[in-house]
């Protein structure tokens, strides 16, 4: 008896820590590829594509979670719905794509070789293209406004030094029309990315109206993701822009030392990636979870039709019936008067918070001006953070 | 024939000596042997001293540095002529911050940290001096009326407009610089304005809240008639000129430059410090207006240094100082590398420029010298005791 729960234990531990032990290699090695993407701006659209996947797997758990247990654990059961439970690996394809490039028993090792380059190329390829789709899409947007942002600080600074007094009333209400839009764009903008990342297909991103309807419906989430953005940004900016401004005092260093002061930086920006790359999981990851409850609170309160979901949502949410516990126990709110009053606050609110966000990028440029960076947010547009050329 | 001395002539001689007579009856004959003025103080006959604050915080290297600089005419025409110190740096000590406000109470007291915020402002304090100005020690040690010794400020840092006197027993506003600024002319035909009885209440409200804001950082603005004569006259002229419109007159640094050649014209200060500040608009990332106001004060430079030659109360008995308030940031990890609020290094590196009468010329210094030594030197070559500077006098300026 002793000896058969001896046995009993030991498989159960030699199993389990296989089982964890796997888990954390296989999490580590995709973390660290990523932060390896993370050091050249070519490569970023790479960590785009794969944050996109993960969003994709992130909502498809959420779903899971969502409904009941005994739903959830069929779902996870079936063979193609497995890889859902983990994070995406960098080789890893959709399930539709997979056969293609798994070798046959008859295969040589040359062949087996070359399938397996074909595969990662194929993924590598696919995480590129839609990591540019992403940033593309987010530019379309921003890009007018980010331009008349920029336009705003030039020649507002150029009428305060020129002192052309007959064209200072312009450049305020420039900037004061920039920003208001971009805290607009902001509001739309993690419902639309999620969507277009759960679908897999950019054109999604353009869904103005259902985007408008599923926002409507996680507005308190939409808050607190646009808090972690808000709090992030303001710990990038601190990292890349005012430690920068103050390397020499803070480290004491000698900037014509150059060999040491390089050293220092290097070290510096080193653990700013990595800081940077976790936060970014961070907020994908909630910014799908959002989007996937969002979803399902929208089709179960009537607002969003069983036709505006992608196809891919469809065969998860429908034909995996996960979305049928989860409409069983929904509740409609009993007051709308209520609903709609915590609605307009909350977007207020929100609104609020993606000023503040614009506030940061100002304040940073105060501190630390470079034009790039009226184009470009690390965590919106490309996961890159540039490192000024020592 | 008619006599030569006629009895008409022979009238005007008696009065002409005996006003000169009676009047020298009056004065003690220690006055006259000692060149002193009725008020008991020594009259100063020279050199006068324009110190060019070559303000905003400028680096090293887009002035003095042959290769890279901004500065042609200081460079290739007033440096040959006189001494350059290469290495003057503001002290690096806690708390010894490296801004206008601070770089200019330096210069003006010869000491570090003599001043307290006499007001709190949100990005900048209303400093005071603790220590004695050199005008107060200026004007304590000669007979100089009040409008023989300005402050040339610019348009963007009214709270720089406190400096012209320190907190000081023995010193104080009865010593002070008169400041020559725009907002000093803004307030004083406001305050004018405002003593009409036919002024509109719209007007008048206006005017009202105009003046106000230019109080918040303005410690001291006198009524019209407290200012000294000349100083009236001085900006009536300028009214007359440029009108009570901002869009006439020069505007930025140049402003500052017009109102310093309009005063060497019309008031002939004997001690005058002109306060540049445009290059400090590098702040919010515009690179060119870092190197555009660069140019703009040497341009200045230039137009006051012709006016001196040109002028003969001037040629041949004025000395030019050119010292920055403070340096800029030095750093390759900014693309726009010139902050100065930080107390980098570079930000602590700036130079000092000496030209004109007892002046050594083509001289260039390159041992460490410090900021607080220009009071100092100033004070040595004006002929006064300036008791609470610091700096030791740079003796290698002198011929």
């Amino acid at each position: 008896m002793t000896m058969m729960t001896t046995k009993f234990l030991q498989n159960f531990w030699t199993n389990k820590i296989v089982i964890i032990f796997k888990n954390i290699v296989r999490i580590l090695s995709v973390f660290f590829t990523g932060f390896l993407f993370c050091w050249l701006p070519l490569l970023a659209p790479l960590i785009s594509g794969w944050l996109g996947r993960h969003m994709r797997f992130a909502a498809v758990r959420t779903w899971a979670a969502s409904s009941d247990k005994e739903s959830k654990l069929i779902f996870f059961n079936n063979p193609s719905h497995a890889i859902y439970k983990y994070w995406p690996h960098w080789t890893t394809l959709g399930s539709e794509a997979q056969g293609e490039f798994i070798p046959a028993a008859n295969d040589t090792l040359i062949h087996k070789a070359f399938k397996w380059l074909k595969k990662i190329i194929y993924s590598l390829r696919s995480d590129y293209s839609s990591g540019l789709l992403i940033a593309f899409n987010v530019w379309l947007l921003t890009l007018p406004l980010s331009l008349l942002f920029f336009l705003g600080w030039q020649s507002g600074w150029e009428v305060s030094f020129t002192k052309s007094y007959e064209e200072g009333s312009y450049v305020p209400l420039l900037f004061i029309f920039s920003i208001s839009f971009l805290c607009f764009i902001m509001l739309y903008l993690p419902i639309a990315q999620a969507r277009q990342a759960v679908h897999g297909n950019w054109k999604s991103f353009f869904d103005f109206k259902t985007i408008a309807i599923i926002a409507r419906h996680v507005r308190f989430r939409l808050f607190v993701l646009s808090i972690l953005t808000l709090v992030s940004s303001v710990f990038l900016m601190i990292l890349t822009k005012i430690i920068p401004t103050l390397f020499e005092q803070i480290y004491d260093l000698d900037i014509h030392d150059r060999p040491h002061f390089n050293e220092v930086v290097s070290s510096h920006f080193f653990f700013t990636v990595l800081f940077f790359y976790i936060l970014l999981i961070i907020i994908k990851s909630m910014n799908a979870k959002v989007y996937a409850l969002g979803v399902m609170k929208a089709l179960a309160s009537g607002s969003l039709a069983l036709s505006s979901l992608g196809e891919f949502e469809r065969s998860i949410l429908i034909e995996n019936k996960l979305f049928e516990s989860f409409q069983k126990k929904y509740k409609h709110h009993p007051y709308r008067w209520l609903n709609r009053l915590a609605d307009y606050t909350l977007l207020f609110a929100t609104f609020g918070i993606w000023v503040s966000f614009i506030l940061v990028i100002i304040i940073g440029q105060f501190m630390n001006m470079n034009s790039q960076d009226w184009f470009y947010h690390p965590l919106l547009h490309l996961p890159y953070i540039s490192i000024s050329n020592l | 024939m008619s006599c030569l001395l006629s009895r008409r002539v022979f009238g005007q001689m008696l009065a002409s000596a005996s006003v000169f007579l009676g009047g020298q009856m009056f004065l003690p004959s220690a006055c006259l042997a000692q060149n002193i003025s009725s008020s008991g103080l020594k009259r100063y006959k020279g050199p006068n001293i324009i110190l060019i604050r070559y303000g905003g915080g400028v680096r090293r290297r887009e002035t003095i540095d042959p290769s890279h600089s901004f500065s042609p005419y200081m460079m290739n025409v007033l440096a040959p002529s006189g001494t350059l110190f290469s290495n003057m740096t503001i002290a690096q000590f806690r708390g010894n911050e490296t801004d206008h406000a601070q770089g200019t109470i330096n210069l003006l007291t010869g000491r570090y940290k003599a001043y307290r915020a006499e007001k709190k402002e949100t990005f900048a304090d209303i400093l005071q001096p603790t220590s004695p100005t050199l005008f107060e020690y200026f004007r304590k040690t000669y007979d100089i009326p009040v409008h023989e010794s300005l402050i040339i400020n610019g348009e963007d840092r009214l709270q720089d407009e406190s400096m012209n006197f320190a907190q000081h027993r023995a010193y104080g506003i009865n010593y002070r610089a008169e400041f020559l600024s725009y907002s000093k002319y803004k307030a004083y035909i406001i305050q004018r304005d405002l003593e009409r009885d036919d002024l509109e209440d719209g007007k008048r409200d206006e005017l009202i809240n105009t003046l106000a804001e230019l109080q918040i950082k303005n410690l001291t603005l006198p009524k019209p008639q407290d200012y000294p004569r000349p100083i009236q006259a001085f900006w009536e002229k300028w009214e007359r000129f440029y009108k009570d419109d901002k869009r006439l007159q020069p505007r930025g640094d140049r402003l500052s430059t017009e109102i310093a050649l309009w005063a060497l014209r019309e008031l002939q200060p004997k001690l005058m410090m002109v306060n540049y500040q445009d290059p400090d608009f590098v702040h919010f990332g515009i690179e060119s207006h870092y190197t555009r106001g660069i140019a703009e004060i040497d341009r200045g430079i230039q137009l006051i240094m012709r006016s001196v030659e040109t002028n003969p109360f001037y040629r041949e008995n004025t000395v030019v100082a050119i010292v920055p308030d403070c340096g800029r940031d030095d750093n390759p990890l900014m693309s726009i590398p010139y902050q100065h609020h930080f107390s980098s290094r570079s930000s602590h590196e700036i130079f000092a420029l000496f030209s004109g009468s007892g002046i050594a010329k083509n001289k260039i210094i390159t041992k460490e010298v410090d900021q607080i030594s220009v009071a100092a030197t100033l004070a040595k070559l004006m002929n006064f005791e300036a008791p609470f500077t610091e700096g030791p006098v740079l003796e290698e300026v002198l011929i």
